[in-house]
């Protein structure tokens, strides 16, 4: 087609001006076949993992990893090998950054889920590495995503965070879309609550690679 | 040697001639150099959109199962896109106005498909400078207009419909998208007046080759010796 319309418009005369409507209308399909294919990596992008069940009003007393009373708690819940938790995850150093005039530093944990049968090297990679070397973070395995799904996580990089009271400040996601980094609703949300403030929201969607396989989920 | 008034007025033409001619073929050189350089750049883009796409996220996941990203069909898929065209045109009918529109246009979309595919890195944003000054190449400031339309089309329409997607929160207000425009429509000024230096002094220089070439043809004609001055440099 554009072969053609090149042909006509080097024919001259009325072929050239047919050849330049062609071409005119080959170039606007093609921008909005572009806006098109952009308007639809946004909406993958923007579209949230599996609504979260509810998260436990208080953190539980026997959970896997302990609450110090007196100080707030926050958890990362991770699928090892979800390439958009490395957003959540350099989102979550930045957060922690925002801390620091805390008069108390929360307890910072990102779990990694092992779903059953997973093999022995299935946490090892860049969210291991990435979560192992942000400071105060303490990494740990949940086997079979057992504590995940007692949370109500559903989605890789949703975080929960609790007051020093141990009472549920926070349940939603830390990025704005899927795998993208910047500012987002979610980290002002946390800032705000434990620094005392009223927070804008206590939920927010999250946005990653689903926690479990479809049919376990069902 | 005295040259009658006819004479002089025809060297005169010729020389006005000569100049037009001079210069617009050294833009079109340019033009095409630019072009020529778009042509590798479209295509280093593509490769490098499939690279990011393959090694930062090959795979999406739902618990054990997994299937190959949408961010490597869109590196695929919308990159072979965003470069094909201006590939067809640059091949097809380089020199051509539109040509340059289209590349324009593509440059920018390609820097939203890089922060994209990088997940929205920080510096990834830096495409959109360095693409107005690979841009600036053509010395055709039109071409800048393009662009900067582009870009501030797509950062109000997103700001707009899906503000997330640009600045991370959902109330965002209008002077985040004036605040990004700015300092677009600041890097483009200083480059459109780079610009406008740039094809003053490549007129000055078509105008002096005119000159020696309508003199020198003069002497050839005439056999006869002819003072030759070349004008003073601004």
């Amino acid at each position: 087609m554009l072969r053609r319309s090149l042909a006509a418009w080097r024919g001259g005369g009325r072929g050239k001006a047919r050849g330049n409507a062609t071409l005119i209308a080959v170039i606007a399909l093609w921008a909005v076949a572009v806006v098109g294919g952009e308007a639809w990596m946004w909406r993958y992008q923007l579209t949230p993992g599996a609504a979260p069940a509810a998260a436990p009003r208080t953190w539980p007393r026997d959970a896997a990893v302990p609450a110090h009373p007196g100080k707030p708690l926050l958890i990362m819940v991770t699928h090892p090998q979800c390439a958009c938790t490395r957003a959540s995850l350099n989102e979550l150093r930045r957060l922690i950054a925002r801390f620091e005039a805390l008069p108390v530093q929360p307890d910072l944990y990102v779990s990694l889920i092992v779903p059953p049968g997973a093999g022995a090297n299935w946490i090892d990679g860049p969210v291991l590495r990435n979560a192992s070397s942000i400071r105060g973070v303490h990494v740990f395995v949940d086997p079979g995503g057992s504590f995940a799904a007692r949370l109500g996580a559903t989605t890789s990089g949703h975080v929960l965070v609790y007051g020093a009271n141990g009472a549920l400040l926070f349940s939603g996601g830390i990025t704005s879309a899927r795998a993208h980094e910047g500012d987002s609703i979610g980290q002002n949300a946390i800032v705000r609550a434990l620094y005392g403030a009223k927070p804008s929201t206590g939920t927010t969607p999250v946005f990653g690679c689903g926690l479990r396989s479809p049919a376990v989920r069902g | 040697m005295n040259l009658d008034p006819a004479s002089l007025s025809a060297l005169a033409d010729r020389i006005v001639q000569k100049t037009e001619s001079t210069y617009a073929d050294f833009v079109q050189r340019w033009v095409l150099r630019a072009e020529r350089m778009f042509l590798w750049l479209m295509v280093a883009q593509w490769l490098f959109g499939i690279f990011i796409a393959v090694t930062v996220s090959p795979y999406a996941w739902e618990g054990k199962t997994r299937h190959v990203s949408n961010h490597v069909w869109a590196a695929v898929v919308l990159g072979g896109l965003l470069s094909a065209l201006p590939i067809a045109l640059i091949i097809l009918r380089p020199g051509w106005v539109g040509t340059r529109h289209v590349i324009a246009f593509s440059q920018v979309m390609w820097s939203a498909l890089l922060i994209h595919l990088t997940g929205g890195r920080i510096e990834t944003h830096f495409h959109v400078f360095g693409s107005l000054a690979f841009l600036a190449f053509y010395r055709d400031w039109k071409v800048l207009v393009t662009a900067t339309v582009t870009v501030a089309a797509d950062h109000f329409l997103r700001g707009l419909f899906i503000p997330e997607s640009v600045y991370g929160v959902a109330d965002a207000s209008i002077w985040r998208f004036a605040e990004h425009a700015g300092w677009v429509v600041f890097e483009v000024a200083v480059l459109a007046y780079g610009i406008w230096l740039s094809l003053n002094e490549l007129r000055r220089i078509a105008e002096n080759v005119a000159q020696v070439e309508a003199f020198a043809e003069r002497e050839a004609l005439t056999a006869a010796p002819m003072p030759v001055t070349m004008p003073a440099m601004a």
